[in-house]
């Protein structure tokens, strides 16, 4: 059993599995579409701009002994004199290496991975309405991914209000490094609606909820869980170890609302709210507060901070003993080693600086920008771990055109 | 139709989770149709035209925190990221 545990991935992939985002449309219309943004009030360089071209570089190292390095790559075009309909491209590679909580209890060996990211979109507007479609491949040794989404937004009350749609779905290869019989599929779909209202000439509101629904192999292919008393990892040999099982369906629902208000010319305020709520049973509350300061032409200064809280999904048990199991009060046989299951805690703040400098006479010009984060994790019921710090660091350059 | 709805949803034990869901969406909505009544003129919006303004910063500086966010938490989603996934650590 323990030289099956040679290597051990989080089964964090699920929570990942349903989040890894992807931008179906190009250009400054797709970060609007995700990202919400004032109706009709989009930056203006985003109205000259006919594309850009950037990457950036992204690294992430933690007190759990993970480092992860993110080098990426992106291209937008708006096509045609009415600029009208945009292309877009992007390339990621995700390196990460890990001698995590989860590989240590499993004696197994510091592990290095690669997964590579393509995405692609072409968006398009029409009056007071814009579409976009995208598509996503996601490759690692022991998991594919495939995404599409479509998504649309309608500008009302002399583009006041502003709703979004977004429907998504993704089918999911599963495998297992060194069991070529190992594979399993999951399939997510999930919808998204938006809206967004100006209130007064410095203060806008968003609210929006999203619905997802994942059905398969929603465990780790990885985790294995100690089943004794006071049994840690699966060194010991008082206790045996059965493989993380979860179940087979998972609805999602999440509520966000979210407000900028501009304190100045210069300053602005923005504050959020997230409930989160799903079929195991694992509630959370998500809050975000940042202020936002033009310092110079161009130059953005961001301060901001997050907290965030959740509970333990129903069937997880800090220690499985094995009489819990046979008497198990919930009649399930699901366990769980997964330490994003269980009662948990964090906090993030964090600094960021972008830049875009006015295009010059020939059209073209420059941004840049710098961001740092520190947040600290708190596990109260896992065993063997109970903070995790992490550190953050990113840049990125590009041209705009 | 609508009964064949909610045996589907009743079907997936999910009965607290649509209330919860579809409760915090009327708020929403509520709030935001109360707010639809206030309208702002176009040429008095510039101040909310500024970058500063945006929900979310740049999109590629900001992609690598939120993707490792999202998969060292339970929940995920509310914000339209979409799907798909990954088998990362």
């Amino acid at each position: 059993m323990r030289m099956q545990l040679k290597r051990i991935l989080s089964a964090a992939s699920l929570s990942c599995a349903l989040f890894c985002g992807i931008y179906p449309s190009g250009g400054q219309q797709a970060r609007a579409a995700s990202s919400g943004g004032a109706p009709s009030a989009s930056p203006e360089r985003a109205q000259e701009a006919g594309g850009d071209l950037g990457s950036a570089f992204y690294v992430r190292t933690d007190s759990d002994q993970t480092v992860v390095i993110t080098p990426s790559v992106h291209f937008r075009k708006k096509l045609g004199p009415s600029k009208k309909t945009g292309v877009s491209v992007g390339y990621l590679a995700d390196v990460w290496s890990s001698a995590s909580i989860d590989i240590r209890s499993a004696a197994s060996d510091r592990v290095v991975e690669q997964r590579d990211e393509i995405v692609a979109g072409v968006d398009h507007e029409q009056g007071l309405w814009s579409f976009g479609v995208g598509y996503r491949n996601s490759h690692e040794t022991d998991y594919l991914s495939n995404s599409i989404s479509l998504s649309t937004k309608y500008e009302a009350f002399e583009r006041n209000t502003a709703f979004e749609f977004r429907l998504s779905g993704a089918m999911d290869k599963v495998g297992r490094s060194g069991d070529a019989n190992f594979s399993e599929d999951v399939r997510t779909v999930s919808a998204w609606f938006g809206v967004t209202q100006v209130l007064t000439k410095k203060l806008i509101l968003q609210g929006s909820a999203e619905w997802r629904w994942s059905k398969g192999f929603l465990s780790s292919p990885y985790r294995w869980v100690p089943i004794g008393d006071n049994l840690k990892n699966c060194q010991s040999a008082e206790g045996f170890c059965l493989p993380e099982a979860h179940p087979g369906m998972r609805a999602r629902v999440a509520a966000v609302l979210r407000t900028r208000y501009a304190l100045s010319q210069r300053l602005s305020l923005g504050a959020g709210y997230r409930f989160y709520y799903d079929q195991w049973k694992v509630q959370s509350n998500t809050g975000t507060l940042d202020f936002a300061a033009t310092v110079a032409r161009g130059l953005l200064l961001v301060l901001d901070g997050r907290i965030y809280q959740q509970s333990a999904a129903f069937f997880y048990a800090p220690q499985y003993g094995t009489k819990s199991l046979v008497d198990s009060e919930n009649d399930s046989a699901y366990i769980t080693r997964d330490r994003e299951l269980s009662k948990m805690w964090n906090w993030r703040a964090g600094l960021r600086a972008e830049y875009e400098s006015p295009l010059n006479s020939a059209g073209i010009g420059a941004k840049a920008g710098l961001m740092t984060a520190v947040t600290q994790y708190h596990y109260p019921e896992f065993l063997g771990l109970d903070k995790v710090n992490a550190l953050e660091l990113a840049g990125s350059v590009g041209v705009v055109f | 139709m609508q009964c064949t709805l909610v045996s589907f949803l009743d079907s997936l034990d999910i009965v607290s989770l649509r209330k919860r869901g579809l409760g915090l969406l009327v708020l929403a909505g509520l709030s935001l149709s109360l707010a639809a009544c206030a309208r702002v003129k176009p040429y008095e919006r510039g101040r909310l035209a500024k970058s500063d303004m945006r929900w979310d910063g740049d999109s590629e500086l900001l992609g690598g925190q939120k993707h490792a966010t999202d998969y060292r938490e339970g929940s995920a989603g509310g914000y339209g990221g979409g799907g798909g996934g990954c088998g990362c650590n």
